[in-house]
């Protein structure tokens, strides 16, 4: 099954479908498999801001990678420290 | 989750959010529910069409009496007709959130009021009071019984959007509200209109309440004129056709559209999507973060809404739950039936809702729910737009899939002004140039700037003329906002931004937009969407440079006096040359942009949407000097992104603390 | 030696010439339009067929035409199909977004309902303007009129250049408030003329002086877009007349407001041409209403892909304020037609899921047609419904040659009804009365949400499919009485534009509370008055034919919509305004009830218009008594099998031909008369009789 621009999910694996990866099982949380760059909300658009004026937590911006060609698979926003929000998980058909 | 039994008796409308549970004939009304199942298709079409011909009609009944400038402009009203059981008919092309509201209220009102003080031919009950079902106070609601032979055949129904109904900041939307008793006063439904007569009493108690009394009373006509005319011909199609056979038009359309959302679910596997996103900063003065979660558990023909995960209800950010509910059937009917034309009963039937009590998006009564209308119900608008999305976007068949939108923007920007022109004459000035908008990328498409939002499909902004000639300020520029819209293989459409300088008269800026954390999710590696910001400059330069003949298309070419911003934070009041410029956001991205096409991106740039060194940077396009792609350029620079990305990637273990890597409802 | 009125009107197939004498008679003639760059030649065929039939030849018509009335889709079309002239636009600094920002609501506008929540799929249209050839300008005025900053010459001077170096053909010129101060717009339109003087100009205080910057840029630019090609038109038009001709007098074009202008008047403002199309039909009713003295009529023309109609009221059509075109919206006064597509080509369809049958808004259009043209189309429409029904004679010829395949029709139909389990005719019926119901709820919501009583109304029907379809559609909203016009139905269009008055509007935005400075408005009445004036005296209309209606649109502050009311022509007084107010008031409670009016609401006036007018000479119709009320044999043609549906199913009826039928005759349903280019249903207990002017009258 297709899901999104860049996901292949099968009966046991997730892949990319850009490079045919193999990202991670679907019984597993797919993007705690998955390369992560963690950085700053400002990293989320050129007309972001730091959070410091605003609130008096720290938040990050997350990119998830396919680890076989680089592709941007998912990306979060997220208190820092805060579990990776899972997304989707679906019963393959 | 869906298969757990859901409680309801306790979500009364009292303490808790009313969420009617099975419903029977109510005592003390009685019910008429006779139908024909055998109507010719010729007969069924005829009624279906002449129903949502009188909705509209009622619609547009409202647009030409109301006053309401927030109303008449965003299009921030709706239309219902509902079956005597409060099942929806019609639902108009206005506000989309108001379905949450419509159907709950109607039954709150059947199993409250039937008894006492009754509910007789020639009734209309009013009310406002978000635990019983409105999005917020200033969304003032109507509703009037359709009678047919001593029995309750239907219900019509309107909300309109008020100027003001009180509460401690003009406007009615009170971000320093620290529970219900700082908000405008909730009024549980009361019978306003009885026997055909306004109840002057209770009129005066309303408008006692606002800042601008005579626009309560021009719009409380303008809703009633609309039941009516809804009503009379509702009653003029039961002589015509006979009462079972309009009431079976009504049951199977809503067979029909219960069939149809059955089938396109049938077309999607089952599974479970998620979302979650902070609000920042619960009200004035507060500098906290509160996560808010959504889950949508598809099972078979079933849809399943949970907010587990969501925070206990704070400050002024909380969302009545009829609004949460609509919040979601909103992205519903639009994402997942948009041929439905507002049919919106058969969908509601597949649909379940399974609030936790007393958090940011089902608080109990006590909460200060007053300026949702900013910000909760637009993040709620949001994460439902998104999980619908993904859901979509998970089926195998194309045109579902092609139908999935990236999420609409998580905050309603908009400044509120009041104070008073030369002459003396007191204003209230709530400026939504917001409503130009901006919308989604879908599979195919890019998201467009200033094309209206997915939530109200007619709405539109207003011409700077009119607003000028309505309070004393004078724009220096609207525009669109370029790399706002997230970054995608297809991009979210852009927002815009605003400026203003007063020209004459005073104001003090009660409400204005101003936040840190994207709240508006990208989808499948698109980027977020953008937020809101508001520029104030004090005592600026910017009558002297008039003067000189210039005229600024950017506030950093201004110099004053920076007043730094907060959202939700204290009321500024503008000083002669003060000046402030405002943002709209934009909507997220679909897809990674590395891979959107490079011809696009150039594109973009030409036109202003992207700027150059975003292109670079963040699409991983070169141009060259004259703007057109350079395809080796290009291909090396994105080749060395992809790199890059995976040389300053860590594990997700080293970013989360181990046991708690993911965050899932799921698990199962 | 005679006089003669003329009037051509041209359409996208046909152009159409009408030419009445003094006495009344009739000439009419169609020829094939023609387009592009000899866009002129079928205006002078069409006139030359007609007055061939008069007797004339060799262009000898022209010494006796009184005057030319001319309906022209030339504007129109220029947007509508191939975009119109590359056109710049000058704007005040900082709001170059206007016109693409389009208030947010591009995409929405225009579109039928069926597609407005369709957010995923409906787009905005091509910007009217591309953004790279829009140039702000520093200048400001503010709502007051006051200069804010004043206009930058030499920035203005470069834009027109760089306009001019990208290849413009017209500019625009849109200025915030230039409606009450319009120095700065003058000043920028004269700089063009220095620096590009062959670039065609729209200022906007010229074409929409009214509030609302986004809707005066749409008006402006489309003005712009238009200007070439439709000056040239009309200039070249003019030009053969004057000098191939020797034809002087007056040549009138006519436009969307319902009356004509000088033609050399609407080169400067095409904008006022674009959606005069349909107008010229309801200025044919106009006429009709004086010929027989009723008030009230719904105007309806269901032609082969839309369903159009309009409302007389009181003698008077009625207004809409902002047009939309290509879902660019702007303000202009425009007579309100309101379009569905509903036409013989709707495609009738099964909605799955309520196994329901639904009819339009597609149409298979002229091309593939209906599935009974045989050109390829295999979907059911409404003619081909109409055709099984029997309502259309199996043996006519459509156009060229083209007699309807009924097999065709019947396969295409009965596919259909396998699916919904019904017969080929109860499909057939079934399309019948549902596009009915579409019709008559458009109609309806018009109607009765205006405040009136469809019963207060008779309904006039011409176009191809329309008199097929009108008993039904007027029967249902309880109208007695339906109008088709007899021997100048073909070309009523045409006739319509012959009969029209030349008709300005000239208005002034106010937004004056209460209590009413009656010397303010009487000196702005006065000022709109003196410029009308001028405009007619341009045209050469004498003292005793000029007309200045009054008119102010009201409203309770703080409301988005206006009513309008007449006012009295003469010394204002306040106890002039005090009537005005009342009839106010009245119209208020009559359209949305006496609750809907909170006694302490604040009234204003938002506008006051003049609307000059020139009194043309119009020439009767002729009148033929009327004869014995049993038809002529001739006009008796074999019955035909017609399936009405119910208990009687199919059922024998009498057939008549409607070119033979006499003045005084009478008949009654179930018949069908047969026409050229349509026919008409009588159904059970209705009758028709044929009046004096050779029309159809229906008695529901």
């Amino acid at each position: 099954m297709h899901v999104g621009p860049s996901l292949d999910v099968g009966e046991s694996d997730v892949s990319c479908s850009h490079c045919d990866e193999h990202l991670a099982g679907t019984d597993e949380s797919l993007k705690t498999q998955l390369p992560v760059r963690e950085g700053p909300i400002t990293n989320a658009g050129p007309t972001m801001v730091d959070e410091d004026r605003f609130v008096s937590e720290e938040m990050v911006f997350r990119e998830f990678f396919c680890p076989g060609c680089g592709a941007l698979l998912f990306t979060e926003t997220a208190r820092k420290g805060d579990p990776v929000l899972e997304e989707f998980r679906i019963e393959a058909e | 989750m869906s298969t757990e039994e859901f409680d309801p008796s306790r979500w009364d409308g009292r303490d808790l959010p009313y969420i009617p549970g099975e419903f029977s004939d109510p005592d003390g009304v009685a019910l008429h529910d006779d139908y024909d199942a055998d109507i010719d298709p010729v007969t069924y079409e005829v009624v279906r069409h002449s129903l949502w011909n009188i909705n509209r009609e009622a619609g547009e009944t409202i647009q030409n009496l109301a006053v309401s400038p927030i109303a008449l402009i965003t299009r921030d009203f709706q239309t219902g007709i509902l079956t005597e059981s409060a099942e929806f008919v019609f639902f108009g092309q206005y506000l989309q959130y108001f379905s949450g509201t419509m159907d709950i209220f109607t039954k709150w009102i059947m199993e409250n009021r039937a008894e006492d003080p009754g509910i007789e031919p020639g009734d209309m009950f009013l009310h406002n009071d978000p635990t019983v079902g409105t999005p917020h106070q200033p969304d003032v609601a109507l509703v009037a019984p359709v009678f047919h032979e001593e029995k309750v055949f239907a219900w019509v129904s309107n909300l309109i959007h008020q100027n003001d109904v009180g509460g401690t900041v003009p406007g009615s939307f009170c971000p320093n509200a620290v529970d219900t008793y700082w908000d405008p006063p909730s009024i549980p439904p009361i019978k306003i209109v009885e026997g055909g007569e306004i109840s002057t009493e209770k009129e005066d108690l309303y408008r006692r309440q606002s800042r601008t009394p005579q626009n309560l009373s021009m719009d409380l006509r303008a809703g009633i004129a609309a039941n009516e005319r809804a009503k009379g011909r509702i009653e003029e199609l039961i002589e015509k056709y006979g009462a079972t056979t309009v009431k079976g038009v009504m049951r199977r359309l809503n067979d029909s559209g219960q069939e149809s959302i059955k089938e396109t679910l049938s077309k999607i596997p089952d599974g479970t999507w998620r979302e979650r996103a902070y609000q920042e900063r619960s009200m004035t003065g507060d500098d906290g973060v509160y996560p808010l979660e959504l889950t949508l558990t598809k099972e078979g023909d079933e849809l399943t809404f949970s907010n587990e995960g969501t925070s206990e209800q704070a400050g002024a950010i909380n969302q009545p739950f009829a609004a949460w509910r609509g919040t979601i059937l909103s992205a519903a009917n639009v994402l997942l039936q948009p041929e439905q034309m507002g049919a919106t009963g058969g969908l509601v039937r597949q649909l379940n809702f399974r609030p936790e009590p007393r958090t940011i998006t089902a608080p109990d009564h006590t909460a200060a729910v007053s300026p949702s209308g900013i910000y909760s119900n637009q993040v709620s608008l949001s994460m439902a737009n998104s999980v619908i999305s993904k859901m979509m976007l998970s089926s195998q068949d194309e045109e579902i899939r092609n139908g999935a939108m990236t999420p609409t923007s998580a905050q309603w920007q908009c400044h509120i002004g009041d104070g008073f022109t030369d002459d003396g004459e007191y204003f209230l000035a709530p400026m939504t140039n917001c409503m130009m908008g901006s919308t989604g990328a879908t599979p195919k498409r890019d998201g467009r700037f200033a094309n209206g939002h997915m939530w109200i499909p007619e709405a539109r902004g207003p011409n700077t003329e009119e607003y000028e000639q309505s309070w004393p300020i004078l724009y220096l520029y609207v525009k669109e906002h370029g790399d706002t819209g997230g970054a995608g293989e297809r991009r979210g459409g852009n927002g815009g931004k605003i400026c203003y300088t007063m020209h004459g008269g005073e104001m003090e800026l009660g409400v204005y937009t101003t936040d840190a954390i994207p709240k508006t999710p990208g989808l499948f590696g698109g980027y977020p969407g953008s937020r809101g910001e508001t520029v104030v400059l004090q005592d600026s330069d910017v009558k002297d440079r008039f003067a000189a003949g210039e005229l600024p298309t950017d506030i950093t070419e201004i110099d004053g006096e920076n007043v730094e911003t907060v959202g939700k934070g204290p009321a500024i009041e503008l000083d002669d040359d003060g000046i402030t410029e405002w943002w709209w956001a934009g909507c997220s991205g679909y897809g990674d942009p590395a891979h959107r096409d490079p011809e696009l991106v150039a594109t973009d740039v030409r036109q202003g949407g992207v700027t150059v060194e975003t292109a670079e940077s963040v699409y991983g396009v070169v141009l060259t000097d004259d703007g057109d792609v350079d395809g080796e350029a290009t291909e090396s620079r994105r080749e060395a992104l992809f790199e890059q990305r995976l040389d300053e990637a860590t594990t997700v273990d080293d970013i989360v603390a181990g046991d708690e890597a993911v965050e899932a409802g799921g698990g199962d | 030696m005679t006089n003669i009125v003329c009037a051509v009107d041209i359409g996208g197939t046909f152009t159409d010439c009408v030419l009445i004498d003094e006495d009344g008679e009739v000439a009419t003639a169609k020829s094939l339009s023609t387009h592009g760059e000899g866009a002129a030649k079928g205006f002078f065929n069409s006139i030359d067929a007609a007055a061939a039939k008069f007797g004339y030849q060799d262009g000898d018509v022209y010494d006796d035409l009184v005057r030319i009335a001319h309906g022209t889709t030339v504007a129109t079309n220029t947007v509508v199909e191939e975009g119109g002239a590359t056109t710049g636009l000058l704007t005040t600094r900082g709001f170059e977004d206007t016109a693409t920002i389009m208030r947010g609501v591009g995409r929405a506008t225009g579109e039928p309902p069926e597609n407005v929540f369709k957010i995923a799929e409906i787009d905005k249209p091509q910007p009217i303007v591309p953004r790279e050839l829009t140039i702000g300008i520093p200048e400001r005025i503010d709502k007051h009129g006051n200069v804010v900053v004043p206009l930058d010459e030499e920035t203005t001077r470069a834009a027109v250049r760089e306009l001019a170096d990208a290849g413009v053909e017209a500019i625009a010129i849109t200025l915030l408030w230039s409606f009450y101060n319009p120095t700065h717009e003058e000043r920028v339109k004269a700089i063009v003329e220095e620096e590009a003087p062959d670039v065609y100009v729209s200022v906007s205080h010229e074409i929409s002086p009214s509030l609302g910057e986004y809707e005066r840029t749409v008006a402006t630019a489309i003005n712009a877009k238009v200007g070439p090609v439709t000056a040239s038109y009309i200039g070249s038009t003019e030009r053969s007349l004057q000098e191939e001709y020797d034809f002087h007098e007056p040549f009138l074009m006519m436009q969307a407001n319902g009356g004509n202008t000088p033609a050399s008047l609407a080169a400067e403002t095409p904008l006022t041409l674009i959606g005069s199309g349909p107008v010229g039909g309801l200025s044919g009713c106009r006429r009709l209403i004086e010929e027989r003295n009723e008030p009230n009529i719904i105007a309806t023309d269901m032609g082969g892909t839309s369903f159009e109609f309009g409302l007389i009221q009181d003698g008077e059509p009625l207004v809409e304020d902002e047009p939309v075109i290509q879902k660019y919206q702007y303000s202009m006064p425009k007579l309100d037609i309101k379009s569905i597509g509903a036409g013989g080509g709707s495609i009738a369809w099964l909605d799955e899921d309520s196994h329901g049958l639904r009819v339009g808004p597609e149409s298979a259009g002229a091309d593939p047609g209906p599935a009974c043209y045989d050109r390829g189309g295999t979907e059911p429409t409404v003619t081909d419904a109409n055709l099984i029904l029997g309502y259309i004679d199996p043996e006519v010829q459509f156009g060229e040659n083209m007699t309807p395949r009924m097999d065709l029709a019947r396969d295409a139909v009965g596919s259909l009804g396998e699916q919904l389990d019904l017969t080929v005719e109860e499909t057939a019926k079934g399309i019948f009365d549902i596009i009915n119901a579409k019709m008559a709820n458009l109609m309806e919501n018009e109607v009765i949400g205006r405040g009136f009583d469809p019963r207060d109304f008779t309904v006039v029907s011409y176009g191809g499919a329309g008199p097929l379809h009108a008993a039904s559609y007027a029967d249902k909203l309880g109208i007695d009485t339906v109008i088709v016009p007899g021997a100048v139905s073909p070309v009523w269009s045409a006739y319509g534009i012959s009969q029209s008055d030349l008709r300005h509007q000239l208005e002034r935005q106010v937004a004056m509370p209460e209590p009413f400075d009656v010397g303010e408005l009487q000196s702005l009445y006065d000022e709109l008055e003196a410029e009308g004036r001028e405009l007619l005296e341009a045209a050469d209309v004498p003292e005793d034919k000029m007309r200045f209606n009054r008119v102010a649109t009201m409203q309770f502050q703080g409301q988005l919509h206006d009513l309008e009311i007449s006012v009295p022509g003469g010394e204002l007084t306040d106890d002039v305004m005090e009537d005005v107010v009342a009839r106010f008031e009245e119209q208020y409670e009559q359209r949305y009830s006496a609750t809907a009016r909170l006694p302490a609401a604040e009234l204003e006036i938002v506008t006051i218009r003049s609307e000059p007018q020139g009194v043309v000479e119009k020439f009767e119709r002729a009148k033929t008594p009327l004869g014995d009320a049993d038809p002529p044999e001739s006009a008796r043609k074999p019955s035909r099998d017609v399936f009405v549906g119910g208990d009687r199913g199919t059922i024998e009826v009498d057939v008549y031909d409607g070119t033979a039928l006499q003045p005084g005759n009478e008949l009654a349903g179930p018949s069908v008369i047969d026409m050229p280019d349509t026919g008409i249903v009588v159904q059970d207990a209705q009758r028709v009789s044929v009046n004096e002017y050779h029309d159809f009258e229906l008695k529901l």
